[in-house]
């Protein structure tokens, strides 16, 4: 199936007062599988909906396979569009739901209309091939059984199946979805996520999933774009979004639970974070204020003050977390600004240390992969761990890490 | 248990009554004379037999044939034109729901002046675009045609608040859904989203106003009295001339017997032959 690369150049929407979309420009590749991460209100709807074509932009052009569609009706830019509800015709069968994007693409407007249109000469080639299209489909998505059922008489799951099957039947050059999994329950979830990915693996067709959920995002696309606040912050892959942010939003919206982030100064290439210089430099940083961004996994505790080092933190414990395969310590510092922090323990690494749920414990940092944010939120970058080597063998030899 | 004072109120208020007009149908009562009996089925005998009583079933049949579909296809035009606007709808929906809140009475001498055969500004723009005066409410051939136009007035206002209501609870994604399969805002969308999603609120609106239509009274007492020469003759007149007009209870009561009867039928008719396809929900 040919498939077509999309460009929002500058795009701008503005609802009244509120400034919905503020200069949007992203280039997605042909038979990418792009999400549009963020939380509620942050435009990725409305972005998706422009580029359908169900809302116009105020100012800026979006363009399809190099052209741009921004006056074009929706209905002309065979782009097939998943909804949070599937939006399902309620009172046609399954069947008439697939066929409906065919009998309008194919059918001539005499055609159409439903009694004097079988006597239109011609009319029964297209017919025909319409009914082996929708058998086609139904055949691809498994709802063949389903097609003379209404969808009020249908599953979640089957309900999107047939939401999946009216929007691939006429091949579109572009498939947009928003949210369509947020309405199953959290095992079909699952199973849908990898099922939409084969599928869009299979065939090709550039794909654009808007969502807020971090998981869907990470796990089904090739990119992710984090939209804050109507602008993108930043666009890479699940990998980048998540060890290289390049904003602390962006750090603070990925990865469950939230990255803890210290209050830190930085002066002459030094960082200081609540009583103690840290082993790292940051050449070429402003000096200043700044925030130290450290994942629940990035921290390890230990009971034990003299084995922690000079590089850890006193904090009180105010909660454990018993996941099963992992525990969710959550902390409050001990220093003068009230920080509350939360330090992930894999099972492993728990495994011979014996830490109390209740007390004063040390929180050790792993430095090298601390983020560094300024003032403004931006990452302060390189950032070099100038532990010595001999210090971190022997941390790696504790097991802590 | 709880149903009970609604059920007794039911009773004592309905049927109650409705058993003694059924009982009233096989006397020959006079309001206010002493001595009746019965005289089982004399009053609906006479009532085949009598002229005036059947054109004024047919003149009713005819009222509603035009008065409903005439109401129901404007109600959903305006509907339909007012859901499409972006601003000010509400003042469309007041102008067009005014004349249900409208005291009929007080609206019947407007009616006649506008109507009139000689001064009406009816005729006087007819005459001015060449037509020619058209004698409304005193032709017998244009009277009854001109009580059911007065009649969709009327009603158009409530048809189209009901249709604007069924409109609104059509989901808008649907209507996405559809945009991108190529219906925009035309006759495809119209006739395969729209009017099938609409049907409940549809049949609906048909029922209550063939129900209303079945019951026109105000326009016939205010106008034309039944004429001229019987023309716009209605069943529930013909019910008020016979009960109070010539105090005949029993034949009255005949006669409201068989105009129950002919709108529960037509009435169970429309829910019978549309039902089943139907989309609820």
């Amino acid at each position: 199936m040919e498939s077509w690369d999309v460009e929002f150049r500058a795009v701008t929407k503005r609802y009244g007062a509120l400034d919905v979309l503020r200069g949007v420009s992203l280039t997605i590749r042909a038979g990418e599988f792009v999400s549009l991460l963020g939380p509620s209100g942050c435009g990725k709807s409305t972005l998706l909906r422009i580029l359908a074509g169900l809302d116009n932009c105020d100012s800026g052009d979006v363009l399809v396979g190099g052209a741009s569609v921004r006056h074009q009706p929706p209905g002309q830019r065979n782009i097939a569009m998943i909804f949070q509800s599937f939006a399902l015709y309620p009172h046609m069968s399954v069947r008439q739901n697939l066929a409906t994007p065919l009998v309008m693409g194919r059918q001539s407007f005499l055609q159409r209309q439903p009694l004097v249109g079988r006597a239109i000469p011609g009319g029964g080639q297209v017919r025909s091939q319409i009914a082996a299209e929708v058998a086609r489909v139904a055949e691809l998505l498994q709802i063949t059984p389903l097609l003379d059922r209404k969808p009020g008489q249908l599953s979640g799951g089957q309900k999107q199946r047939v939401a999946i099957g009216r929007a691939i039947i006429r091949r579109p050059r572009l498939f947009l979805m928003d949210e369509p999994l947020s309405s199953l329950d959290a095992g079909l979830r699952a199973a849908m996520r990898s099922e939409l990915v084969d599928l869009q693996r299979q065939l090709g067709i550039t794909t654009i999933y808007v969502t807020h959920d971090q998981a869907e995002a990470m796990t089904m696309s090739d990119r992710i774009t984090l939209m804050i606040g109507g602008q993108i912050v930043q666009t890479g892959s699940p990998t980048e979004i998540f060890h290289d942010p390049a904003h602390v939003s962006v750090a603070s919206f990925v990865g469950t639970p939230r990255i803890n982030l210290l209050p830190a100064t930085v002066a002459d290439g030094r960082v200081h974070c609540l009583g103690i210089e840290l082993p790292i430099a940051v050449p070429g940083a402003p000096t200043g204020d700044c925030q130290l961004g450290l994942r629940p996994e990035d921290l390890c505790l230990s009971a034990d003050r003299a084995e922690a080092g000079d590089v850890a933190w006193q904090a009180d414990i105010v909660r454990a977390e018993e996941i099963g395969h992992e525990r969710l310590v959550h902390l409050r510092m001990r220093e003068s600004e009230p920080a509350n922090l939360i330090v992930r323990q894999s099972a492993e690494s728990r495994s011979g240390s014996d830490l109390p749920s209740v007390g004063t414990v040390a929180v050790i940092p792993d430095l090298r992969r601390a983020k560094l944010f300024d003032d403004a939120g931006n990452r302060i970058a390189p950032l070099i761990s100038t532990v010595e080597p001999a210090a971190r063998a022997a941390s790696r030899a504790g097991g802590r890490f | 248990m709880l149903a009970l004072p609604a059920a007794i109120l039911l009773v004592v208020l309905v049927l109650l009554p409705l058993l003694f007009v059924f009982g009233l149908g096989f006397t020959d009562y006079r309001l206010g004379s002493r001595a009746w009996s019965f005289t089982g089925f004399a009053n609906y005998e006479a009532l085949l037999s009598d002229a005036r009583s059947r054109n004024a079933f047919l003149h009713t049949a005819m009222y509603v044939a035009i008065v409903t579909p005439a109401s129901l296809g404007f109600g959903l035009a305006i509907a339909l034109a007012i859901q499409a606007r972006k601003h000010f709808r509400r003042v469309y929906e007041v102008i067009f729901f005014l004349p249900v809140t409208s005291t009929f009475v007080a609206m019947a001498i407007v009616w006649q002046f506008l109507l009139h055969g000689r001064i009406g500004p009816v005729n006087q723009w007819l005459e001015a675009i060449g037509v020619g005066r058209v004698d409304f409410l005193t032709d017998p051939g244009i009277a009854l045609t001109a009580l059911a136009g007065i009649g969709t007035w009327q009603l158009i206002g409530q048809t189209t608040i009901l249709f604007l209501a069924g409109l609104a609870s059509i989901p808008s994604d649907i209507y996405d859904a559809a945009a991108l399969d190529g219906m925009g805002r035309g006759w495809d969308r119209l006739i395969r989203i729209t009017l099938p999603m609409l049907a409940p609120t549809t049949l609906f609106v048909a029922i209550t106003t063939s129900i209303t239509a079945f019951q026109v009274f105000d326009s016939v007492a205010a106008l034309t009295r039944g004429g001229p020469a019987g023309a716009t003759d209605t069943a529930l007149y013909r019910i008020y001339q016979e009960a109070y007009r010539y105090t005949e209870m029993g034949a009255a009561a005949a006669i409201s017997v068989v105009f129950l009867a002919v709108i529960a039928l037509f009435s169970l008719a429309q829910l019978a032959l549309t039902d089943r396809r139907i989309h609820y929900g």
